[in-house]
């Protein structure tokens, strides 16, 4: 059974403090909520200022996948992967 | 001599504007004149006074034109309108907070550097308050402000803190004036900016000079279980809070001890600190108001030609040299101050 690795790291804000989630499950329940997610199409927010940034990173055997996810472009699937992982793991 | 200061709404300057009542003859001539002549005042400030001969007169000046939203904890834009301009305070400690935080950093803008809201042309301020769940933050998202309520265990409401509301809205100023790119040492100093603004407009509507203000951003904000008075200090870097739970304030305040990281645009928020350090030593060497001194210097040089947006902090203290020296001349105490300021964290103005 194929190991995945997931690491949400939450910065910016406008009390500028960094938080992170890390999730390690099987990839044939977690991968395909990665592959979901638009990774090389990510949206910029050049607007908004004090706004979380979230620094998503997912492994599997060889495959990575890595990505820097402005708060106003977290919807759709990327909102799901993070909601899951920051469920399946509290904060530290 | 002013002895009182009221808001006009737009609505009411309209009325008076149509007055029809010779006793109001120049009060409807002054309101007509704001209306046909400046579209860019959408309500006035009115101050009455006497004059040497003890006549009452009334003066009009810019005022704001202030709405705040209600977002009832989702997290979409912009949220139902609860209170407009004029209206009265609502059973809401948010609404009302926010919109006092609001007209307060308006006059601030106003009264002391002479520029008519964001723009300068009297843009509305809008703002919504009870965004999302346990939302732990404010931000302003190129259009309006947006404060959550906090989680109640680290954060409470984030609109309890004046300092925080005038952050926001000076993140709107520099967006229409020097456009500091949100990144590195740039993004550093629109935060730096907006930090210094946000302290202005506390310490003008208390009214504490520069020995008595706390040059505390977001004092309040925390809940009584975290350990820390506020989220930055301007005065020590690094010394806001130290808490078994969120750690110590990683604020840098000199130079030296610059954060380089990917995170948050490139340490906006921490970085920000070196800077700040370099308004308040401004500040604490000329003494008295910090908003008729180093806060007019700083003013001048977000809306003054020198500053481009990508400036790194050398070029934005040389910046402020050229707008202490336009302002006060090049052998003044408040350019020597400036020159020291920076000294004092380790910059050397490009």
């Amino acid at each position: 059974m194929t190991q995945v690795t997931i690491t949400v790291v939450r910065s910016g804000g406008f009390a500028g403090l960094r938080r992170q989630w890390r999730v390690e499950g099987d990839a044939e329940q977690w991968w395909p909520l990665v592959e979901a997610c638009p990774w090389r199409s990510v949206p910029h927010d050049r607007d908004s200022r004090d706004r979380f940034v979230y620094s998503i990173t997912a492994r599997a055997d060889r495959r990575r996948r890595t990505a820097q996810v402005p708060e106003a472009a977290l919807t759709g699937p990327w909102k799901i992967l993070v909601d899951r992982v920051q469920e399946a793991r509290d904060g530290s | 001599m002013p002895t009182s200061h009221g808001i006009v709404p737009p609505y009411l300057l309209t009325r008076i504007a149509r007055l029809d009542d010779s006793k109001f003859a120049t009060a409807a001539a002054a309101a007509r004149n704001a209306l046909e002549h400046d579209a860019s005042i959408r309500a006035v400030r009115l101050t009455f006074g006497f004059d040497e001969g003890d006549v009452l007169v009334a003066e009009l000046g810019a005022g704001p034109d202030r709405s705040i939203a209600d977002a009832e904890s989702r997290e979409q834009l912009p949220g139902l309108v609860v209170r407009r301009e004029g209206d009265p305070p609502v059973a809401d400690l948010a609404v009302d907070e926010a919109y006092d935080g609001l007209g307060a950093t308006f006059a601030l803008f106003s009264e002391v550097f002479r520029r008519n809201s964001i723009d300068g042309a009297g843009l509305p301020l809008d703002a919504t308050v009870h965004y999302g769940e346990l939302y732990d933050n404010a931000f302003w998202n190129g259009e309006r402000m947006v404060f959550g309520d906090g989680d109640g265990e680290i954060f409470s409401r984030f609109t309890a803190s004046l300092s925080v509301i005038g952050h926001e809205l000076a993140h709107g100023v520099t967006q229409y004036s020097s456009g500091l790119v949100y990144r590195d040492q740039s993004g550093a100093l629109n935060e730096s900016v907006s930090d210094v603004f946000g302290a202005l407009v506390e310490q003008y509507t208390l009214g504490q000079s520069v020995d008595q203000a706390s040059w505390l951003i977001g004092e309040g904000i925390f809940t009584d279980q975290v350990e820390g008075s506020a989220l930055r200090s301007m005065k020590n870097p690094g010394s806001a809070y130290d808490d078994d739970v969120l750690g110590k304030d990683p604020q840098p305040g000199h130079l030296d001890d610059y954060v380089e990281t990917e995170d948050d645009n490139g340490g906006v928020h921490l970085n920000s600190g070196i800077p700040n350090r370099a308004f308040y030593l401004v500040a604490e060497q000329l003494g008295g108001n910090a908003w008729e001194h180093a806060g007019r210097i700083w003013y001048e040089t977000i809306t003054g030609p020198e500053l481009t947006a990508r400036a790194d902090f050398a070029e934005f203290a040389s910046a402020t040299i050229v707008a202490a020296t336009g302002l006060f001349g090049a052998d003044s105490a408040e350019t020597a101050a400036v020159r020291s300021g920076w000294s004092g964290v380790g910059v050397t103005p490009a």
